[in-house]
């Protein structure tokens, strides 16, 4: 095998895979690439059948037919042929498959065995009471949160390298949501291990996520860090006016001055808008003149749009290049 | 050992039904034990004798019903797909498809296993199950000839009848073995059902090809019930070289198709 750049967990250049069928090919993944630092929390997103799970299923060898290459730890792996490689992988899957008869611990138990590591077993019921899971009761009487509990107890119960988390958080509660996001921290600062998390939950992606990667039917849109991200986004400004005259004012100078601002909710005396970031000084320039901060803005506040608003951008510009796509057809 | 993991795991899962099946199968021997009469049958094969050949082809070709061998091959052995080799047939086709149809499959494939100790490892439940329900039945029908009553003055070859069960075994294993092909590559309905039509086909070709036109007589070589014929030891007492090469072609049918499970799986994507 090939020694790479130790500093990479992952790396994917080019890869591909066509889904056949009787009546159609399908490009679930069209020639991606990118790379996930050691040590890093990493987030994959996009909406459904974007190809987030064929990615991660193509690296875990479960799909036959991918090009492209794929690195991990440092080795140039074949998913088709090594297996040696998943040693230091955890994982859990999307749609996630248990056997109805075994409880947690037997199924840990019988996954660890597929493995040429060791395990500490007590490590899984430290997690398991943090988690408030039962480990005696069998996977058919648990709920689908529980069941998802049991999961991610067979993706933390050893010290891999890497963990390949797909939808982790499916079907758990706020509070345990929270508590997972702790746990995979604390084992991160404990082990320096690698966290790939795929989702379409945004929120969670943001607030646990150090870079992110955003793929659309099939292709890759855009990787930065997240910070990086919203400071490219869309910026948002919170007004609020003494009055609804000075704010309808506001407004007939925004749209003549800026007419690539949006507006994103609005009040009687309040408004949100969105602005390109090329933007920000103008609108900074004009809340500041004195006819619109001291006789009518009675507060403003500025932020960095959402992932979530960023994500939906990218989208929208698909939505309306396919409509702009249909009307040239016409 | 991984496929040793995989084995095990199913087994365990699937011990009970094992053992319900055999004691199915025990209480089965028990009854056709108890209802041997060779007074009785030796009139019953007089009947038989004036039936058409077709019905006594069906019936598993020749025929002592006067002992208890001929009774027990007629009753039970020539029968056997249908008393066991339709629930393993059953059981095969679903084995792959279920795990997969259920997801529990990413987690264990997920892991540093190859796809064939996965396959192998499958497979070895249904060799171990069918071995132990064929070992029960042996062990019962031993019993029997030692303790029932109406067959102390039978003249028994007890190798004869563990020959004869051990046919039974590679016969239900070569069938089970097919229908374990079409799982590794086809969802449950279509495993179970091709499998299914596979088997009827072999029996009416097995069974019936003296009846075919002279020119396609051979088609009999494709069938496994062709293969299978416990009479030829228990009721002929001829273990020649024709059985020796049946169950070497039982055999080897099954190690290839084994093998074309493995290839086959290991090319396949698992879906999500």
């Amino acid at each position: 095998m090939e020694e790479m750049e130790v500093k990479e967990a992952i790396r994917v250049d080019h890869m591909v895979k066509y889904y056949r069928t009787r009546k159609k090919v399908v490009k679930a993944v069209d020639d991606i690439s990118f790379s996930v630092l050691k040590g890093e929390r990493f987030g994959f997103l996009g909406p459904n059948g974007a190809g987030k799970t064929t990615t991660i299923r193509g690296i875990l060898g479960l799909l036959r037919g991918i090009t492209g290459e794929i690195s991990l730890l440092g080795k140039k792996i074949n998913p088709n042929k090594d297996t040696t490689y998943r040693n230091h992988i955890g994982y859990i899957p999307g749609e996630l498959g248990l056997d109805p008869e075994l409880n947690a611990i037997q199924i840990c138990k019988y996954l660890s065995k597929l493995y040429d590591i060791s395990f500490n077993l007590d490590e899984i019921l430290k997690i398991a009471e943090r988690l408030k899971l039962d480990v005696i009761r069998p996977i058919q009487v648990l709920s689908k949160g529980n069941k998802q509990k049991v999961g991610i107890l067979t993706a933390l119960m050893g010290d891999f390298e890497l963990l390949i988390l797909d939808e982790p958080t499916a079907g758990l509660d706020p509070l345990i949501q929270a508590e997972f996001f702790e746990i995979l921290k604390e084992k991160q600062a404990r082990s320096n291990c690698t966290i790939f998390i795929c989702s379409h939950i945004l929120s969670e992606i943001e607030k646990n996520c150090h870079r992110v990667a955003i793929i659309r039917e099939g292709k890759i849109v855009e990787i930065s860090d997240i910070s990086e991200l919203k400071e490219k986004g869309l910026k948002s400004f919170q007004l609020e006016f003494t009055t609804n005259k000075g704010l309808q004012d506001f407004l007939i100078y925004l749209q003549n001055e800026c007419p690539s601002a949006t507006i994103k909710s609005q009040s009687a005396n309040s408004v949100e808008i969105l602005i390109p970031p090329e933007k920000k000084r103008f609108l900074l320039h004009a809340v500041s003149e004195k006819e619109w901060a001291g006789e009518y803005i009675k507060d403003f506040n500025v932020n960095n749009s959402s992932l979530e608003e960023i994500f939906m951008k990218y989208y929208d510009e698909e939505e309306k290049n396919i409509e702009n796509m249909e009307e040239e057809s016409k | 050992m991984k496929v040793h993991t995989i084995a095990l795991i199913e087994i365990k899962k699937n011990f009970k039904s094992v053992l319900k099946v055999s004691f199915f199968m025990g209480a089965f021997i028990l009854m056709i034990t108890a209802i041997f009469d060779p007074d009785s049958f030796s009139e019953l094969e007089g009947y038989m004798d004036t039936m058409p050949p077709l019905v006594m082809e069906m019936m598993g070709g020749a025929m002592d019903l006067g002992t208890f061998g001929g009774f027990f091959t007629i009753e039970f052995l020539s029968m056997i797909w249908i008393w066991l080799g339709i629930y393993f047939i059953l059981q095969a086709g679903q084995d792959i498809p279920s795990t997969i149809e259920n997801k529990t499959i990413d987690l264990i494939l997920s892991k540093p296993l190859k796809r064939w100790e996965f396959v192998i490892g499958r497979y070895m439940r249904f060799l171990f199950s069918i071995f132990f329900v064929i070992f029960f039945m042996l062990m019962v029908t031993f019993l029997m000839i030692a303790v029932a009553p109406n067959l102390q003055d039978q003249v028994i070859n007890l190798a004869e009848f563990f020959w004869g069960l051990t046919w039974a075994f590679l016969f239900i294993v070569s069938l089970t073995t097919t229908s374990f092909f079409f799982s590794v590559f086809l969802n449950r309905k279509k495993a179970t059902g091709i499998a299914f039509g596979i088997l009827v086909l072999f029996f009416v070709i097995g069974t019936f090809y003296s009846f075919f036109d002279d020119r396609i007589q051979d088609i009999k070589y494709l069938s496994l019930f062709f293969y299978y014929d416990p009479s030829r030891i228990i009721v002929s007492h001829n273990f020649d070289e024709t059985v020796i090469r049946d169950f070497l072609i039982l055999f080897g049918y099954s190690v290839i198709l084994l093998f074309a499970s493995i290839i086959v799986f290991n090319k396949r994507d698992i879906p999500v």
